[in-house]
């Protein structure tokens, strides 16, 4: 008879190959929340300032993005952009940069988030506070500088912290690629030992993206105080 | 670029619908259920209960970073590891195979709706105006009444939106599943990719299959957001 045992020595003598893996997950990450945030605030700019047309057709594109599910993005995106390389370049599968093409399907997941985060904040900030500013004479920019990113900044973060997290929780499916982010590497080390070890690996993964997920909230929280009135 | 197989798109476009009821189950029960353990759970943040709100909020904490997957494998694993240890000493009864994978997956989706909507509620109950409760019992209403018939009704109304959101976050959600082996769309797509080596094609039908639930599910809401403000002026 077998016993039922949980082998957190087996858990500490593989957490440096973890950690490796997280390195991935954090390039993935940066990369995916930059350019999709940059992309959300054209978004939003264009749901702001544009034409009814222009508008009705970004919230449309909002809408369809957030309807499909994360993998199914990265797996278009994966194969989608393996033929698009093949006809334009001739290249094959082989050597793909796997991280781009994960890093491009988180990006347009967060875009469509990031574009309603940024219209939802513009939108909050009370409208007497830009017209003072214009009667005191403050041009765009520095209305911009002094009114709007103070105030914008301190409505914007808890749903800055989410679009972290949101990030996060894309890049657990990344692994599906085959790319050895933290998921990529626990299944890697499991494989080893012929699968043995399952449930320590992944209990040691959910407490690592716990830990993420509270020390990203604990550095908004103190980001969010820097701007206290 | 090569054309696309039509013959197989219709095929696939079958299968995967055969497996939509699968997602659904696995989206809606979990919405309700969640609601209903997730507004107990919140009313337990709000009178804060001494031991128990604490645990409640790491609870909330943990289902809030945690990826879906992650909980998904974990709850795998570790439902037959649990049992065993507590029912039959840590001897190796109960393995995977004796565990349905879609009861694991309703059971975890249910966890992970329950905390999450849990803070929807309480934010919701949170910002009904107190003047009501005040005039309730100034009426002579006890708590559970007012609670029941003046509280809670307005707070699902401000809370639709955000559930609305939340459902569909259970719908993309739900599409990770594949991972322990339940066919539901995203698996019936899967396999059918791998079948015919079609994999854009496959995958592309899947997610605007995706896409067009989504947009029913926006569109029950706001009937619903519409019914539940029937009796209110603009």
């Amino acid at each position: 008879m077998m016993t039922e045992t949980f082998d957190a020595e087996f858990i500490i003598r593989n957490l440096d190959k973890l950690f490796m893996g997280l390195t991935v997950t954090f390039r993935v990450m940066l990369i995916a929340l930059l350019i999709g945030w940059f992309i959300g605030l054209l978004g939003a700019i264009g749901k702001i300032y544009g034409s009814k047309k222009l508008k009705a057709a970004l919230d449309f594109v909002t809408d369809f993005i957030r309807g499909i599910p994360t993998i199914v993005l990265i797996f278009v995106v994966y194969f989608g952009g393996l033929a698009l390389r093949k006809s334009l370049f001739g290249i094959s599968a082989a050597g793909a940069n796997k991280e781009i093409f994960a890093a491009i399907a988180l990006s347009i997941e967060i875009s469509a988030q990031a574009s309603e985060m940024f219209k939802s904040a513009y939108w909050s900030i009370d409208r007497g506070q830009i017209d003072a500013a214009k009667s005191l004479g403050l041009g765009a920019p520095n209305t911009f500088k002094y009114i709007l990113i103070p105030q914008g900044f301190r409505v914007i973060l808890p749903n800055m912290g989410n679009s972290i997290l949101m990030a996060m929780q894309g890049t657990s499916l990344v692994f599906v690629l085959g790319l050895m982010d933290l998921m990529g590497r626990a299944t890697q080390i499991d494989m080893g030992v012929s699968y043995s070890k399952s449930f320590e690996m992944y209990f040691v993964c959910a407490l690592i993206y716990w830990l993420v997920g509270v020390v990203v909230d604990v550095l908004l929280h103190r980001a969010g105080r820097l701007f206290r009135w | 670029m090569v054309m696309p197989d039509l013959e197989f798109m219709a095929s696939t476009f079958k299968y995967v619908l055969s497996a939509i009821p699968m997602t659904l189950m696995l989206t809606l029960v979990p919405l309700v259920l969640g609601l209903v353990i997730g507004v107990s759970l919140c009313i337990i943040r709000i009178k804060k209960v001494p031991v128990a709100s604490g645990i409640v909020s790491v609870f909330y904490s943990f289902f809030r970073s945690c990826p879906l997957i992650v909980l998904i494998f974990l709850s795998y694993y570790g439902i037959p590891k649990f049992i065993n240890i507590v029912f039959y000493g840590g001897v190796r009864k109960i393995t995977m195979v004796n565990i349905s994978s879609v009861e694991a997956s309703l059971f975890t989706m249910t966890l992970y709706a329950s905390a999450f909507l849990g803070e929807i509620m309480r934010g919701a109950l949170l910002s009904v105006d107190t003047g009501q409760t005040d005039a309730a019992y100034s009426l002579g209403l006890g708590k559970a009444v007012t609670f029941r018939y003046i509280v809670f009704p307005q707070a699902l109304r401000i809370a639709v939106p955000n559930i609305c959101n939340f459902c569909i976050g259970l719908l993309k959600g739900s599409s990770v599943v594949f991972g322990i082996g339940v066919v539901d769309m995203m698996a019936a797509a899967k396999i059918r990719a791998e079948a015919g080596y079609r994999y854009i094609e496959a995958y592309m039908l899947v997610g605007i299959l995706y896409v067009i639930l989504a947009f029913i599910i926006d569109g029950f809401f706001k009937q619903l957001s519409k019914y539940l403000a029937r009796g209110y002026q603009t």
